[in-house]
């Protein structure tokens, strides 16, 4: 996308629409949100529905601070969980792609392995990890490591892969050999499609290591949600979804923000 | 003797790798837990594995349709739904603007975390399952709806408004083909999704499926049968993946899949 | 005096299938140190493969010789020594204008601090101050061009090449960028091998024009172009012109019409699967 605008335009006329711009973009989901939040509230109030079936924003906020401690601790297993699979994971998926760009050899080998594997969803693997790595935080993150490499390996092939033969043929006339090759034209081409599978996969870190939780856990959002529903406390139930949405937006927001720092074209 | 065989097998298409690589490993497997005498309850041998498997293959049929009847009414809702959705946000800008972050973000909650909420809200049978599973599979649906529509250009549709053509007309022969291509690839992404919010959402309350079966092996410490009901949950969700690969090849055939 | 760069025997045959295509048949050509030589000829004629042989991409077939400075070059040799300009940009859009244009060089091995140094230096001659810190895709086409076209003087070696980079320009554009390519070398006088489509192109830039046939590609024919320099852009209406442009149509239409007819069969034929 163009922005030659900018370079057209006084500096104070810039700020001014770039503000704009922001302001523009912000203001219809955040009048959402506020519908959204007041509705509930007033649909809650009007038809005084029980707290089983559905807590009004009020409610949730107040049980929420009524036992911050175990929210956090929760909050933070929960976490830590998804962001070690996520961080070791995303390192193993891209370390084997380029792996496997460099010797095709064993991607043909080894790649097929892999897909079969992942051809069972992550979740069916939750209960053997339990039985084998038992309910402790291991058992979440090797599992979301081993989904996160997935998405980021398949990704980060196609994006390897779909290099320009023009542009590898003409760097080769500037004597460039396979290294500076793969240094200064595949990994950055790759880059945009990199960094869609660290997004998609962040999402899928977190939602795994909720979902793994509730199978069997000692701390965490997904453990917590589950305890609560067993033991009727619903409104504690919701504080932890409501606290698993938080953090996962919050998550995204600073991959994405990271993603359009590394990837400004 | 090594580099013939890679020689040979840089002949072979891709499926044709995939299911050596996938005989490959069943091999390796019966062949390392026998060798190493690995115990039952962590790696049963896929011997084992499969003699469970068949000896419970009534329970373990119904099991999997199941969760595949509730995989697919879910993802049958979110495909009408995100397709919908898709139309209207192309057609209205506003209605884009104020609800198309609330659908991302819904895809950043985890609707699982919701789980035992929504069996709270639609019982313990089908109903709750379609619910996650429709959830899951609608945003991409709808994001590429979304997509395919807008790459259809100014030019084209201009040119579709020279014949005479009505907004209705438009729609209908130009931007919903020009979107068809990427729905599907919404759709093979959204049955995955679908099928493995099926399984998690029998997590929270169910007496059926193959979320049901991986439970309760889990409970009981069957090794053998939680490793079939693994196999089985792999199988279906590569069937259905197929499916929808040959439904896409069918309806969507000009442009080949991504 | 030895030429700079001489081909002989040159020939290339590709497996198509079953057949063997011979897309070029003993091309001989000679460019002296400072000569601007135009290449024209039909699509398919090979002269692509031809660029690729000189670039050091292909190797030419058994019996075909490079000689570079009177050396015989063998064929894996020949790579980064010939300053190559593609028909497309090839610019990385992760790059700024200034980073693409010192690319090769920097692949070269100068240091990218001396790179960028010297790119500055020369950043009004292409035209482009006040664009160093944009990136490709803010630029129009004919920017795009000189930004490849600074790679490529960049890239410090006697013999350039350039495969048709003002084909995709509009025709306003491209005689501007004729007479400002012309320009920049005076200042440089390198080697240049230029291929082109536009027969008033080939003449305009020329010291000499080759035509090259039909595949299998040869030389065909070859044209002094005994216009003085510096080339007046009204040179192109002058009676030597306009003689020299009428040598160059008919050789050239002769070739056009036999690739023509050769590409429809060749189409047909691959329907019949």
């Amino acid at each position: 996308m163009s922005s030659g605008l900018a370079s057209a335009v006084g500096r104070d006329r810039v700020d001014d629409a770039v503000w704009r711009r922001w302001f523009a973009l912000v203001w219809p989901p955040l009048l959402a949100a506020v519908i959204l939040l007041t509705s509930w509230e007033f649909v809650v109030w009007w038809f005084k529905l029980p707290n089983f079936v559905l807590p009004g924003p009020a409610e949730i906020v107040a049980t929420a601070t009524e036992e911050p401690r175990r929210v956090l601790i929760d909050t933070w297993t929960t976490v830590v969980e998804a962001l070690t699979g996520y961080v070791a994971g995303s390192l193993l998926g891209l370390g084997l792609a380029i792996f496997f760009v460099t010797f095709g050899k064993i991607e043909r080998l080894v790649l097929p392995i892999y897909v079969t594997i992942n051809s069972v969803p992550m979740v069916a693997y939750g209960p053997l990890a339990i039985i084998l790595l038992g309910i402790g935080s291991a058992s979440k993150i090797v599992l979301i490591t081993v989904a996160v490499s997935y998405q980021v390996l398949i990704n980060a092939l196609a994006g390897l892969r779909s290099c320009d033969p023009g542009a590898i043929a003409l760097l080769r006339t500037f004597g460039a050999n396979d290294r500076t090759i793969l240094l200064k034209l595949r990994v950055p081409g790759a880059m945009p499609s990199i960094m869609f599978g660290l997004r998609v996969a962040v999402v899928h870190a977190m939602i795994l290591a909720v979902v793994l939780e509730m199978l069997g856990a000692r701390a965490g959002l997904g453990w917590s949600v589950y305890k609560s529903t067993q033991m009727m406390y619903f409104v504690e139930a919701w504080v932890a979804v409501g606290a698993s949405v938080i953090v996962s937006l919050v998550i995204y927001g600073i991959v994405n923000w990271i993603g359009r720092k590394l990837v400004w074209w | 003797m090594m580099a013939r065989i890679m020689m040979a097998m840089r002949g072979l298409s891709k499926v044709a790798t995939q299911l050596i690589a996938l005989l490959s490993l069943m091999l390796v497997w019966e062949v390392t837990t026998h060798l190493f005498q690995i115990s039952e309850d962590k790696l049963p041998s896929l011997s084992v594995v499969l003699a469970t498997a068949w000896s419970g293959r009534v329970a373990l049929l119904d099991a999997v349709l199941t969760t595949v009847f509730e995989a697919l009414i879910g993802l049958v809702a979110g495909i009408a739904f995100g397709v919908l959705s898709g139309i209207a946000f192309s057609s209205f800008r506003l209605l884009e603007r104020m609800l198309l972050p609330y659908f991302i973000a819904s895809q950043a909650v985890p609707i699982i975390a919701f789980g035992a909420i929504i069996i709270i809200w639609f019982g313990n049978g089908i109903a709750s399952k379609a619910v996650i599973a429709f959830y899951l599979s609608f945003f991409p649906v709808a994001v590429n709806t979304l997509g395919g529509i807008r790459r259809v250009s100014q030019d084209e549709i201009g040119l579709l408004r020279t014949f005479g053509a009505s907004r209705l007309t438009i729609l209908w022969k130009l931007q919903l083909p020009t979107a068809l291509p990427p729905i599907f690839t919404a759709i093979r992404i959204g049955a995955g999704l679908a099928l493995v919010g099926a399984i998690v959402g029998e997590w929270f309350g169910a007496s059926r499926g193959l979320g049901v079966v991986l439970l309760t092996a889990m409970f009981d410490n069957q090794v053998p049968q939680l490793w079939a009901a693994i196999l089985l949950t792999g199988l279906t969700g590569t069937v259905l993946f197929w499916v929808v690969v040959a439904l896409q090849r069918k309806i969507a055939w000009w442009q080949a899949e991504v | 005096m030895t030429p700079k760069i001489r081909l002989q025997n040159v020939s290339k045959s590709f497996a198509v299938g079953p057949k063997s295509i011979r897309t070029l048949e003993d091309v001989n050509l000679s460019l002296k140190g400072g000569d601007f030589v135009t290449l024209v000829g039909p699509s398919g004629c090979g002269k692509s493969t031809l660029f690729n042989i000189l670039v050091g991409l292909t190797a030419p077939d058994q019996g075909g010789e490079l000689y570079i400075d009177g050396a015989l070059q063998p064929a894996d040799h020949l790579l980064g020594r010939v300053a190559f300009m593609p028909q497309r940009d090839m610019l990385m859009p992760w790059r700024t204008v200034l980073d693409n244009a010192i690319l090769a060089a920097e692949i070269d091995g100068v240091p990218k601090a001396e790179a960028r140094k010297r790119a500055l230096a020369s950043i009004d001659r292409f035209g482009l101050r006040g664009f160093e810190n944009h990136y490709p895709n803010q630029l129009s086409g004919g920017m795009r061009q000189r930004v490849a076209l600074m790679r490529t003087f960049m890239f410090e070696r006697e013999i350039m090449l350039l495969d048709e980079p003002f084909g995709a320009l509009d025709a306003l554009t491209r005689a501007l960028m004729q007479r400002w390519l012309l320009d920049v070398w005076e200042g440089a006088k390198r080697t240049v091998l230029f291929i082109t489509h536009d027969i008033d192109e080939a003449i305009f830039l020329g010291d000499r024009v080759l035509v090259m046939s039909a595949r299998p590609g040869h030389i065909k024919t070859e044209l002094q172009v005994p216009l003085p320099r510096p080339r007046h852009p009204d040179v192109i209406t002058s009676p030597t012109f306009v003689d020299l442009k009428r040598t160059l149509l008919t050789a050239v239409e002769d070739e056009s019409r036999k690739a023509f007819a050769a590409i429809n069969q060749q189409q047909l034929g691959s329907e019949k699967f």
